[in-house]
């Protein structure tokens, strides 16, 4: 009897976590669209949405680890897989109540390293000390250090590119339609590669990888073309050049906010579904192994979760940093959207569990040290360390309280 | 609510900077009407225009004020922070020096010599110039913000500097020329005026000194 209301639990602590990563991580990487004056925030809000939606269920993983990054080994529950259930639950509530927690207190968590704290949490009160991959959890905080420290190289040589090419020329606006196409193909490429490679090879089965390239090549040459003829005709009144430019540069960041909008979708949705989907297989199992499969509507629910994460409570994110940084103009925001978009799918490929908040701040430096911005406040890497030093403890502990409350009601 | 993101972003000093040397500017556009009264001697014109330049250089202040409180050390930024503070503080000088004038002027009944009119005059209006040509300059830094100190507005800038050092030479040239007709005229004046006009007219050049001074400070800051 007990079960039904187990899954009943497990989706909506699944939706809940979902919501939070809406409301968080996406709104996070939009607000610089609305900031920079590329997209209202209706249309921010609506862009993030569908395309964290398309990025959970078309590219998020189809068979996802049954415990995230093996920080514990589900073999030790394997004499007793409800062990394992309750710990779920605990599991995405512990987590998710600290990051709701967080956002109210404006501490920059990390929705991947809340779940990877309360799995230690379950991993200490399931199992004990030896329960926990205590190597796994190493590289979790090496990447405490990577994804702010990532962010700032690719966005500052990014930036330096349109400041030498563009920025920086007698003429920044001929030089902007000339070299405009060039960027175009790049952002293309790289987003179809992510696509086609990364995203819809559940449904394309895996093509070769030279296909994939070549696609991806043919993709951005034709976008090129495309934006060079448009950019050959467009010609304006010349007052202030660098407006003239920003105004070139608002589709570009348009296409890369979709692009980590879809990044983020396919990636942090793992944190919200993998926990579910490891539920229902062990209900349906009564087994214990170390991959599960994802269902297509549980995906499907994590993307919904996302979606109304963002149209609830994170289109008030979007509002206040739109608002906020209004010195962020599309040239700029399209350097740290694209490069923050491009380090998350990177380490993602790796292994190496990064948070897009953190890489955005570490873009955001990076176009900073390339004077791209007239004034950053150093004191938020305060508030950083404090999230990381915080994030994966309290998580263990919510997630050890919740555990045992669930514990008492199930038994 | 607070959010990381949008407080990672500081607020642009750049063109609070500019929106002081506007403030700055017409505090020294009312230099011309103030030595316009004083020619005329118009104790009530006089009043009414130096608490005019008192009141624009309070609020000048102000601005100042603002600008200094919204850059804390931990604030990064694409220009020394340092540098910006003394920029600020010279263009803050202008200001004072006006105020100065206008003090000068209000504290005795001085009658300008008919024959030193028109060396006055032309006096002020190039230090109006040099004020002018300096407001052409830090109107153009939003600008070099926007091309993220870009080479080519860095030069631009440089060339708009030269230009404000050209003025202020002029007014030096103009200030020694009106010294040399005071001093021809002043078996006619009483010694205290002679001081005191040669004072005021010290003050006025020194208007069109920080000026260049606030100039110098702008090269510093984009000079690599």
């Amino acid at each position: 009897m007990i079960v039904p209301y187990l899954l009943l639990a497990a989706i909506g602590a699944g939706l809940y976590m979902a919501f939070n990563i809406g409301a968080n991580d996406v709104a996070n990487a939009m607000g610089t669209s609305v900031g920079a004056g590329s997209l209202t925030l209706r249309r921010a809000v609506i862009v993030a949405a569908l395309f964290s939606f398309l990025g959970a269920v078309l590219a998020g993983g189809y068979v996802t680890e049954t415990i995230r990054k093996g920080i514990i080994n589900p073999a030790n529950f394997a004499h007793n897989p409800h062990l394992l259930l309750s710990g779920m639950i605990a599991v995405l509530l512990g987590a998710g109540i600290w990051i709701t927690i967080a956002t109210y207190l404006g501490l920059p968590v990390s929705t991947t390293h809340s779940v990877v704290g309360a799995l230690i949490g379950f991993g200490l009160i399931g199992a004990g000390i030896k329960g926990v991959n205590w190597k796994a959890v190493s590289i979790i905080i090496s990447s405490w250090i990577i994804s702010p420290v990532a962010g700032i190289p690719v966005a500052y040589l990014l930036f330096r590119l349109i400041r030498d090419k563009i920025l920086n020329s007698p003429r920044p606006f001929n030089s902007a339609k000339k070299i405009g196409p060039f960027f175009v193909a790049m952002v293309l490429f790289v987003l179809s590669l992510a696509f086609i490679y990364g995203g819809l090879k559940h449904f394309s089965g895996s093509l070769p990888f030279p296909s994939v390239l070549g696609m991806s090549v043919g993709v951005a040459l034709v976008g090129a073309l495309i934006s060079h003829i448009f950019l050959k005709k467009y010609s304006v009144d010349e007052d202030n050049e660098y407006e003239e430019v920003e105004n070139l540069s608002k589709p570009l960041q348009v296409l890369s906010a979709s692009y980590e909008a879809f990044a983020l979708g396919s990636n942090d949705v793992a944190n919200a579904v993998g926990p579910v989907a490891a539920i229902i297989a062990i209900m349906e199992t009564q087994k214990v192994t170390m991959q599960v499969p994802v269902p297509m509507w549980v995906l499907a629910m994590g993307g919904i979760g996302l979606a109304v994460g963002i149209s609830t409570w994170g289109w008030r994110v979007i509002e206040t940093i739109g608002r906020k940084i209004t010195q962020v103009t599309p040239t700029r925001g399209f350097a740290a959207e694209f490069s923050a978009a491009t380090v998350v799918l990177l380490c993602s490929r790796i292994g190496i569990p990064v948070s897009t908040t953190h890489v955005s701040v570490g873009t955001v430096i990076g176009i900073g040290m390339a004077k791209g911005i007239s004034a950053i406040n150093f004191k938020v890497i305060r508030n950083i360390i404090v999230s990381w030093l915080l994030t994966l403890p309290v998580a263990a502990g919510f997630t050890i309280f919740i555990y045992l409350i669930i514990s008492k009601l199930v038994v | 609510m607070k959010n990381i993101i949008a407080r990672l972003f500081w607020q642009s000093p750049f063109e609070a900077l500019h929106r002081h040397m506007l403030k700055v500017k017409e505090c020294t556009d009312m230099l011309k009407p103030l030595i316009e009264a004083f020619i005329l001697g118009d104790r009530t014109l006089i009043e009414e225009r130096v608490e005019r330049i008192s009141k624009l250089e309070h609020e000048a202040d102000i601005i100042k004020n603002e600008i200094r409180e919204h850059l804390p050390h931990h604030v990064f930024m694409p220009v020394d922070r340092s540098d910006i503070l003394r920029f600020l503080r010279e263009e803050d000088a202008i200001a004072d020096s006006v105020e100065d004038v206008a003090r000068l002027i209000e504290m005795r009944k001085t009658s300008v010599p008919q024959d030193l009119k028109e060396e006055l005059m032309e006096l002020v209006n190039k230090v109006g110039e040099t004020v002018k040509a300096l407001e052409n300059v830090t109107s153009e830094i939003k600008v070099l913000s926007q091309s993220s100190f870009s080479r080519s507005e860095e030069e631009k800038i440089s060339s708009l500097i030269k230009d404000v050092d050209k003025k202020e030479f002029e007014a030096d040239l103009l200030q020694q020329k009106a010294a040399k007709k005071l001093f021809s005229l002043e078996d006619k004046m009483d010694p205290t005026s002679v001081l005191l006009l040669m004072r005021i007219m010290g003050e006025v050049g020194s208007v069109a000194d920080h000026a260049q001074n606030t100039g110098d400070r702008l090269r510093c800051i984009i000079a690599r």
